[in-house]
């Protein structure tokens, strides 16, 4: 019997044993022929005329295209880029120039040595314009002239931006670059990952924070005729054994999509920051962003914005915002509200306060009562009695 | 490792362990069928090498280590040497150190990086504790980090690129560390030293695998250029070096003299008595274990028993608990330990076997393997362990360098058993066995080639082992997941191979085992896939520390058993059915009366139901149903099929040839295993029409029977078609290559088991022939042991040679 139907019986019969068959892949994409080996050039010249781009070498497509900064993505004009970052502290004084955009497009989600990326979509801003650069592969051997042309550019940006790029694209492409013996500079290059921002911002508010959820909830765009990522193996698969560019066609699109659409997050998420109860973006999450990097300011000034519609924590925050500022009716006010509806934490605010600052110990010693029995609420009572002794000897 | 601390030879005049000894013999002179002194030997010595790093050479001064083993310091020059070697030297003779030290040496003078397999997690966390401790006696500043499940996300890095020695096990580096070998980088290039402790564990289905992912872990480092010497350690077993040259894949120098010292050490061989002489039954080997234990413990020493199953572990630790642990407020003298248990309560017994705290621990295999639990006086084996090689190393855990030890093997009834006690010459004059293995298996080379194909491309000419896998190269290209561009064959899927193989080919997923008394959940216990079945069915009484629980609800699909504390004075045993189908005859020999054929089988294994077993006293004392999913297994088989002619002619009926074939199964079950030099689990046995329409047992009332797939009792005489077989088959998933052998030595198979029916003394039929029978089976009109008999005579090709085997049956037979 020859080895490969010896193989498929016993596959067949040793069942779920084994579980060796569970990762062929889904149906439709057929088994290429292995000796029809034909020159792919014309194929890919095809494919690259299609595509507004050129063969370069090899296997190796390259597109450029350009887009005027004046231009809108959704409702966002792109020439927002050069206004200063929101979102992250560390890139306030990144310019616009510094950015390098990066997308990739994989044989698969799995991670590991075995995944490769097919495409990958570059942008940057040069003058008025934003160029974006896409390398598609049409052979795994084409992926070595690929990488040494990515590597001189990921080389001299100074700050990369990606979704999700720093556990996804960038593993994944360091990877790559070191099973072909490149030195990969991921690592030690600043990077802006648009995914964490967003979450911070919109985790309490949307579904799920995926960058076609932005593009409809911030950028006001939507994708026409899109193909999903999720169909991105297939697509290049189905190129590389019959042929079939249409599909690999879409992702090139969608894969320019992202690229722009990387790019307007930049202005949109800084908005939403900013003004965070006009993008109906989390305010207590943004105000405490704020308040973490010491712009206590920024983040009273948001939350006062929208102090009707805070949750407690985030009210908590801005009663603390107070008692930094020594606002202490506000902070009274909203401790009192806390504390009514059992907040212990509020109570233990409130006791100290009058102890301490407004020096009335009846209610001080009203609030200490009200902790949850233990060592902390008796030592607080007792404190409290005592210094309401001593306050009467002091008469 | 101290060499200084204990009592030289000689020393006390009336060692306790000489005294205990003595007086065994004097006293059970008739149970003990055979004995042999290993009388003590001193050390051979070798000063510390020249080369070696002067930090090292002072570490290895203040622990008390002056001078080297020969054995280490041969090993020390061949690894030195760049040769790959393998110790087999046996249990407590200092073997860390035969590759601690090169690897130390490496890391100091070159920063050069090990890494260490082991096959369990707790075996890894003894070993950093141990580098640890010599590290920090010479302040060597060396980091020796463990990787495994257990290792946080944020150590991972730090382990990867910080660590000297990196400690884990195959199925990690099967699936965590070589699927993502660009991580490990910088590691695999500088990566010099591979060790594999506790080799001979890698036997069967894991060795075959096991050496697989070596084969990938040799293919990724020629990837980073570096080629590492494999450092091999393994108990005493017949062809370490063939097994070390399968896993490394290259020439293996082994070191086989040891030059520890070791004290002097006395086995006896014990057969419990007769109690009832016709049915041929003996006592139970267990009454007779605990009774030495009970000398043991009496006179301070320190013992070990090993029992054969979990159970037996739990029903020997209620027995000397009730004798020794009768106050509570003492601390326990007795303890179990075995598998299942939760990983901290087997450290905290481990911890106070070392301190000495425990007089007595009863233990399954899981203490076999060199889990550090400090040095014992004696050790009793409740059953022979199945096997020359783990009954060596079961027994080398008692003994100290340089004090007597006593190691009794205690038979039971099991035809096994009873022939090796019956031949002490077997066993005390017998080499141990071969660890076989078979990494060409097509399914288990199928999943590595995959595995290997997603961490690197495959090229046209490449080898994967021995192999050139064009052609399955070819056949994954047509399952979808690989491409062919050129000369390379490169991973497409959108998967991640290694998650779906398991080294170990049991199912995934432990099933947890939940304390649900007074409205608590507590978890108590882990239980493996494969023994759920028969140990946490409901209604099972499932003991740990000999406390009973009694298992109230089984959730089959969330892998949890829900159980309840329970005063019950019984315990359960499960009762099972094995169902089997013939799918494919491979070769076939055809007798004058009979056919051997050789092939591939499904078979379904079926828990339906259990006994309830009073303690002490033994007796059934209910039956409980099960209601439980089917095992199922697809693997190769040799089985024995008698002449539907040859069968009408030479039984009076049906109901007595099924007897016949039944005891015929039982008896060359255990030859066989004998003959292959594999472990009784490692085959299973069936009797049935190898069409799964219907398959026999041994029903409760001591004769065979015939169920049909449903479990429903079938007359033999109502059946039209009647051609039973006896199966012996691989007891691993897809076959490990057992049935190949079997079939090969099919004719000796049978002679031996003719030998061993006609040699056993008792009338009808034993235990230790053909499985026991009951006492009404006398009047029943035929012995069934001459059945089996008759039955085995017509397997063999050569009529004269079954006569001559067995002399009074032939004349019965004529």
């Amino acid at each position: 019997m020859k080895l490969a139907s010896r193989l498929s019986t016993l596959k067949k019969q040793a069942g779920a044993v084994t579980g060796a068959n569970s990762t062929a892949l889904k149906a439709n994409v057929k088994p290429s022929e292995p000796n029809k080996k034909k020159n792919n050039w014309g194929k890919d010249k095809h494919f690259a005329e299609r595509a507004g781009g050129r063969v370069i070498a090899p296997g190796l497509i390259k597109i450029d295209r350009r887009l005027s900064l004046t231009s809108t993505h959704g409702s966002v004009v792109l020439s927002g880029i050069r206004q200063r970052v929101a979102f992250s502290v560390a890139h306030q004084d990144v310019q616009a120039e510094d950015y390098l955009f990066f997308d990739t497009e994989t044989t698969g989600l799995a991670g590991g040595t075995g995944t490769l990326a097919f495409m990958v979509g570059l942008g940057w801003i040069e003058g008025n314009e934003l160029c974006i650069r896409q390398y598609v592969i049409s052979a795994f051997s084409a992926e070595e002239a690929m990488l040494e042309e990515l590597q001189p550019i990921f080389e001299s940006a100074r700050c990369l931006v990606s979704f999700n790029g720093k556990s996804f694209d960038a593993p994944l492409l360091t990877t790559r670059f070191q099973l072909k013996g490149l030195i990969p500079s991921f690592e030690s290059k600043p990077h802006l990952d648009l995914l964490h921002p967003l979450r911070r911002a919109y985790r309490q508010r949307w579904d799920n924070c995926r960058l076609i959820s932005s593009e409809e909830k911030l950028l006001n765009f939507r994708r026409e005729n899109d193909l999903p990522g999720a169909e991105a193996p297939e697509a290049w698969l189905s190129y590389l054994r019959e042929g079939h560019m249409h599909k690999l066609l879409g992702i090139a699109e969608h894969n320019y999509w992202d690229i722009v659409s990387l790019v307007a997050l930049i202005p949109a998420l800084s908005q939403s920051y900013q003004t965070p109860e006009i993008f109906a973006a989390d305010v207590g999450a943004i105000a405490a962003f704020y308040a973490q990097n010491g712009d206590r300011a920024k983040a009273l000034a948001v939350l006062e914005t929208s102090q009707s519609e805070l949750d407690h924590k985030a009210l908590h925050l801005l009663a603390r915002l107070y008692r930094y500022k020594k606002c202490w009716a506000e902070a009274i006010l909203i401790w009192r509200g806390l504390a009514s509806d059992g907040c212990v934490q509020s109570a233990e605010h409130l006791s100290k306060y009058y102890e301490h600052v407004g020096k009335d110990y009846q209610q001080a010693s009203l609030y200490a009562q009200c902790l949850p029995t233990g060592i902390e609420r008796e030592r607080r009572i007792q404190r409290v009695s005592q210094a309401m002794q001593q306050g009467r000897l002091a008469f | 490792m101290s060499l200084t601390a204990e009592t030289l030879p000689g020393e006390s005049a009336v060692d306790p362990v000489r005294e205990l000894t003595a007086r065994l013999k004097q006293k059970y002179q008739s149970r003990i069928t055979g004995e042999l002194t290993i009388s003590a030997k001193t050390g051979v010595y070798e000063p510390l090498p020249q080369d070696m790093d002067q930090r090292l050479r002072s570490a290895l001064v203040r622990r008390g280590m002056p001078q080297l083993y020969s054995h280490q310091a041969q090993s020390w020059r061949s690894v030195r040497a760049g040769d790959h070697v393998v110790v087999v030297t046996p249990t407590a003779s200092g073997k860390t150190l035969c590759y601690n030290l090169p690897v130390m040496q490496a890391a100091l003078q070159d920063q050069a990086k090990a890494l260490y397999l082991f096959p369990t997690k707790a075996l890894s966390q003894d070993q950093v504790a141990e580098i640890t401790e010599l590290n920090q006696a010479g302040d060597l500043g060396l980091r020796a980090f463990t990787f495994d499940g257990d290792t946080p996300g944020d150590a991972r890095k730090a382990v990867r690129t910080r660590g000297d020695i990196v400690v884990s096990n195959p199925d990690m580096l099967h699936q965590g560390i070589l699927p993502h070998h660009t991580k490990w980088a910088q590691f695999f290039e500088n990566l010099r030293y591979v060790v594999i402790d506790e080799m001979h564990s890698y036997r069967g289905v894991f060795g075959s695998h096991v050496a697989n992912v070596m084969r990938r872990l040799r293919r990724i480092c020629e990837f980073y250029g570096s080629k590492p010497v494999f450092i091999l350690c393994s108990a005493t077993i017949a062809n370490p070096r063939e097994l070390a040259m399968q896993m490394v894949g290259d020439e293996v120098m082994a070191i086989t003299q040891s030059g520890a010292p070791s004290g002097e050490k006395n086995l006896l061989l014990w057969n419990p008595p007769v109690i009832n002489p016709d049915l041929g039954i003996r006592a139970s080997s267990r009454s007779q274990v605990t009774r030495i234990a009970r000398y043991a413990v009496k006179k301070g020493l320190k013992s070990i028993i090993f029992a054969q199953s979990r159970l037996m572990v739990e029903v020997l630790t209620k027995y000397l608990k009730d004798v020794f642990d009768k106050d509570p407020r003492k601390p326990a003298k007795v303890a179990a330990y075995r598998g299942g248990y939760l990983p901290t309560q087997r450290r905290a017994t481990e911890k106070q076997l070392r301190k000495g705290g425990i007089h007595c621990v009863i233990s399954t295999s899981a203490l076999e393997l060199g889990v550090d639990i400090g040095a014992l006086d004696v050790c009793v084996l409740n059953g022979y362990p199945g096997t020359v090689a783990a009954t060596w190393q079961r027994l080398g855990r008692a003994g100290r360098r340089h004090r007597p030890a006593l190691g009794v093997l205690v038979a039971s009834s099991l035809p096994l058993d009873q022939y090796i006690i019956r031949n002490p010459d077997f066993f005390l004059g017998a080499s141990p066995e071969h660890a076989r293995i078979d990494p060409e298996q097509l399914l288990i080379l199928l999943d590595h080639v995959r595995c290997a194909a997603f961490e690197l491309p495959f090229k046209q000419n490449d080898k994967f082992g021995q192999q050139n896998v064009l052609e399955m190269l070819e056949y994954l290209q047509q399952e979808g997941v690989l491409h062919q561009e050129k000369e390379h064959w490169h991973w497409t899927a959108d998967s991640y191979p290694a998650n779906s193989v398991s080294l170990r080919s049991v199912a995934e997923g432990n099933f947890v085992v939940i304390d649900i008394s007074q409205g608590g959940k507590q978890v108590i216990a882990e239980v493996d896939f494969s023994s759920a079945p028969e140990t946490l069915y409901e209604g099972a009484i499932y003991m740990i520390q000999a406390n009973p629980y009694q298992v109230e609800t089984l959730d089959w699909e969330g892998r949890k058993a829900f159980v309840s504390r329970t005063r019950a004075d019984y315990y359960t045993d499960a009762i099972d059915y094995t169902k089997l189908k013939i799918l494919e005859d491979f070769e076939r020999h055809e007798q004058a009366q009979a056919s051997v054929s050789q092939g591939e089988v499904h078979i379904v294994r079926r828990i339906a139901g259990y006994k309830k077993i009073r303690y002490y006293t033994h007796e059934n004392i209910g039956f409980g149903n099960i209601n439980l999913p089917d095992q199922e297994m697809h693997t190769t088989a040799t089985w024995w099929t008698l002449n539907p002619s040859t069968l009408e002619e030479n039984f009076p009926n049906r109901q007595q040839a099924l007897d016949g074939f039944l005891g015929a199964a039982y008896a060359m079950h255990h030859v066989a295993a004998l003959r292959l030099m594999s472990e009784t689990r490692d085959l299973g046995r069936a009797v049935g029409d190898g069409d799964a329409k219907w398959f026999a047992t041994v029903g409760s009332n001591g004769r065979g029977t015939i169920k049909n797939t449903e479990g429903e009792e079938l007359a033999p005489n109502a059946q039209g078609r009647f051609r039973p077989s006896v199966f012996l088959y691989d007891n691993y998933p897809g076959g490990v290559g057992l049935s190949s052998p079997l079939f090969a030595q099919r004719e000796a198979i049978v002679l031996d088991a003719l030998a061993m029916v006609a040699q056993c003394e008792c009338a009808h039929g034993c235990p230790s022939c053909i499985g026991p029978i009951l006492a009404s089976d006398e009047v029943r009109g035929y012995s069934p042991k001459s059945a089996a008999t008759q039955v085995l005579a017509f397997f063999c090709v050569d009529r004269s040679a079954a006569s001559a085997a067995n002399s009074p049956i032939s004349l019965a037979l004529n």
